[in-house]
């Protein structure tokens, strides 16, 4: 292996090219994608951020303003793009055919809004020939991304969305369109290249659509999943979170709820008798959680994918220190993996 | 349980409850809930999802839903109540259906058979609502069912349920689509020299990016076509106004994070100014403190582990339900003075999927509900 090159040394996960994140509805995705950009970048990587669902997810984590068709730098080392199809369309037109000229503005506008809204699957190759785009290009004769990240849509249209090119290269029998869509299915289906990243939080849904969206993926796109994160792991601020949990299921709910508030008392903490006994409630359902995390863990290792946990914080609004300490958890998780499993 | 609740009522006295929200914050347990709940209050029932991912099936312990209604077996509740039925939409089907009802045997088959329309039907944004409209309509006009819950599709945004029919339906009506496809829709009436320079510039344009044959199964599917925009369109009006109707309510469901919160107040107020029943914002798995005060930042040094494992699960809850008010209170204040009620339900910390689970959350968010 020769020394100097940063894809070579870095974990196999981020020796990708192009990462596909995505998962049930609600599980942190943009969150985990930002998190998996500030980890690769901290390993040295050039990174790209790239969004398609319309919803600026990057920008509040990263304390921007809100992203347009342009890259712009969120993190040293990352930037980050919202691609839209008809800015999309209108770039594709603009690099292959010098179509619209600026007079031809209303013309333009609505070969955009009728090659995105009816040509059939034409919307989401538009959008994934952006990204192709931009893990291709390169600049002084080497990439200028190492890695782009895709914030893909959620487990339940992400199939259909991926296998768009693939859909419209059988359909449209020719043209350029043809051969944009052919283009798209090969880079996804080209394992050294592209994989999947597949989040779930430990409760059943999330785990059954990433279950469902790992096989998804494999079959109907050709893509194969390169890691499973599981994200908001354990109720307890992340360091000693693991070992927190752990106590809690020897320790708590034995002490009936005076002796628990005495306790407390005799080391600094104020706690009425009714509280005590609503902490152990939440303490039972810490360990009840606890131990469905653990099946949900099994589970999800069964895919013979990868899985790193990430803690799951106190915080409503997830921000740049938030993706600091996940990117760290992530890193530190990622570096256990290569020591449990040899690399190749 | 509290049935006169104004929740409770609405279970009893409407035919419609549409459950509304971003993915992923229990749109489709708090449908299947509530669903449970009123059949077991004796109204004949059906849940009506649209997820691909099949989460309702999994929530009533049915390995697969078709495309019609699924007696769910709820024996695990006990005796009593009026049965429930569960039903998958499949969009593609539903469509199908309607074309075989409203054109003629040769013209259904020359639509069924249209390449364009068989993409469309299962891949073009919109049809999966519109279908869900459809279907809707359906099982309310056959009667046979006392309440009707639907658990909305899960689009980019949840204003897409009520904006993705009427664009569709706009852009197949669409005399600027007609305008643009004529030369094919008029073929072999040598039109095509008159044509205005505009439009041939377009069809260049279009026929680059897509390629000839796709315009042509347009042009043809829009042919075969003719002639049901008037039904298609009557049939979305009377949706709409079914969904306007006192017999409809819809429930707009978020989880405490920003995006679900910004997506509700949203959603909420467009509800309300195209003057549809809004009956209430629920705020999913919101955390809650065991403590009525903030717990100190740390405890005695030495004190024992079990306890600090305690102390920092109190803190850790109390953080998150301090940061979660917050937000709360920035999307949603103004839900607060419309006199829509703001229920907050629990974060149970375990899931619910089981029949008396969901049963239960139902009469908790009845309970909550006031």
């Amino acid at each position: 292996m020769s020394a100097g090159i940063p894809g070579d040394l870095a974990p196999p996960l981020f020796r990708h090219r192009l990462l596909v994140v995505t998962g049930k509805g609600g599980v942190g995705k943009t969150v985990v994608a930002a998190t998996l950009g500030v980890a690769a970048a901290r390993l040295g990587r050039r990174v790209l951020l790239a969004e398609v669902e319309e919803r600026q997810g990057f920008a509040p984590l990263f304390g921007t303003a809100p992203l347009g068709y342009e890259e712009r730098q969120v993190y040293p080392g990352v930037s980050a793009l919202h691609v839209v199809p008809g800015e999309a369309l209108v770039e594709y037109l603009r690099l292959f055919y010098g179509l619209p000229t600026p007079g031809r503005v209303l013309l333009r506008a609505r070969a955009v809004e009728f090659a995105t809204e009816v040509a059939p699957g034409l919307r989401d190759i538009l959008l994934i020939g952006k990204v192709k785009e931009a893990v291709g290009r390169r600049r002084d004769s080497r990439f200028e991304y190492d890695l782009v990240i895709l914030d893909a849509p959620p487990a339940g249209r992400v199939v259909p969305f991926l296998s768009a090119p693939r859909a419209v290269a059988e359909l449209v029998r020719g043209g350029a369109i043809h051969v944009q869509a052919d283009g798209v299915a090969r880079l996804l289906a080209d394992g050294s290249t592209s994989a999947a990243v597949v989040v779930a939080v430990p409760e059943e849904m999330p785990v059954v659509e990433a279950e469902e969206v790992c096989r998804g993926l494999r079959e109907r796109v050709g893509l194969a999943t390169a890691a499973v994160i599981l994200n908001r792991v354990g109720g307890v601020r992340s360091g000693a979170r693991r070992a927190a949990v752990e106590k809690l299921a020897d320790g708590g709910g034995k002490a009936s709820p005076r002796v628990l508030a005495d306790e407390a008392a005799r080391w600094g903490w104020r706690l009425e008798e009714d509280e005590a006994r609503r902490l152990e409630g939440a303490a039972r359902i810490a360990r009840e959680r606890e131990r469905r995390e653990r099946a949900y863990r099994r589970r999800l290792a069964r895919l013979g994918s990868p899985l790193y946990l990430l803690p799951r914080l106190a915080v409503a609004r997830v921000g740049g220190r938030e993706i600091e300490l996940l990117a760290e958890e992530l890193l530190r998780e990622v570096r256990e993996e290569r020591r449990r499993v040899p690399s190749r | 349980m509290n049935p006169d609740s104004r929740l409770g009522r609405l279970l009893l006295e409407r035919r419609l409850v549409l459950v509304c929200g971003a993915g992923g914050t229990g749109k489709t347990t708090i449908s299947a809930s509530l669903g449970l709940l009123a059949s077991s209050l004796g109204r004949k029932t059906v849940i009506c999802t649209i997820d691909p991912a099949r989460r309702l099936g999994h929530s009533l312990g049915l390995a697969h839903l078709g495309g019609d209604p699924v007696l769910v077996d709820t024996s695990s509740l006990g005796p009593g109540g009026a049965p429930l039925h569960a039903m998958q939409l499949d969009a593609k089907a539903t469509l199908d259906r309607m074309v075989l009802e409203l054109a003629s045997a040769e013209r259904a088959r020359r639509i069924l058979e249209n390449p364009f329309y068989r993409q469309i039907s299962s891949v073009l944004s919109g049809t999966q609502e519109y279908a869900a409209m459809e279907e809707l309509f359906e099982l309310n006009s056959e009667g046979k069912f006392d309440l009707i819950v639907v658990d909305t599709p899960p689009t980019r945004s949840a204003l897409d349920f009520l904006d993705a029919p009427r664009r569709l339906l706009d852009f197949l009506e669409g005399r600027l689509l007609r305008y643009l496809l004529w030369p094919y829709l008029a073929a072999g009436r040598t039109y095509l020299k008159v044509f205005s320079l505009g439009a041939t510039a377009f069809l260049k344009a279009a026929k680059t990016i897509t390629g000839s044959a796709v315009l042509e199964d347009v042009a043809n599917f829009l042919a075969a076509f003719e002639g049901m925009y008037g039904s298609f369109k009557r049939r979305a009006r009377e949706v709409y106004s079914l969904l306007r109707s006192p017999e409809a309510a819809f429930l707009v469901v978020a989880s405490p994070g920003e995006f679900a919160l910004n997506e509700a107040s949203h959603f909420a107020r467009r509800l309300l100014e195209e003057g549809m029943p809004l009956e209430a914002v629920v705020v999913n798995r919101v955390a809650e403190p065991p403590t009525r005060t903030r717990p100190p930042e740390g405890l005695a040094e030495g004190a024992p582990p079990e306890l600090v494992s305690l102390h920092r699960l109190a803190l850790f809850l109390w953080e998150a339900r301090e940061a979660q008010a917050a937000l709360v209170a920035r999307y949603l204040e103004w839900v607060k003075g419309s006199g829509i009620p703001l229920v907050f339900l629990p974060d149970l910390g375990v899931e619910v999927v089981e029949l008396p689970a969901l049963h239960q959350l139902a009469v908790h968010l009845m309970e909550a509900g006031g």
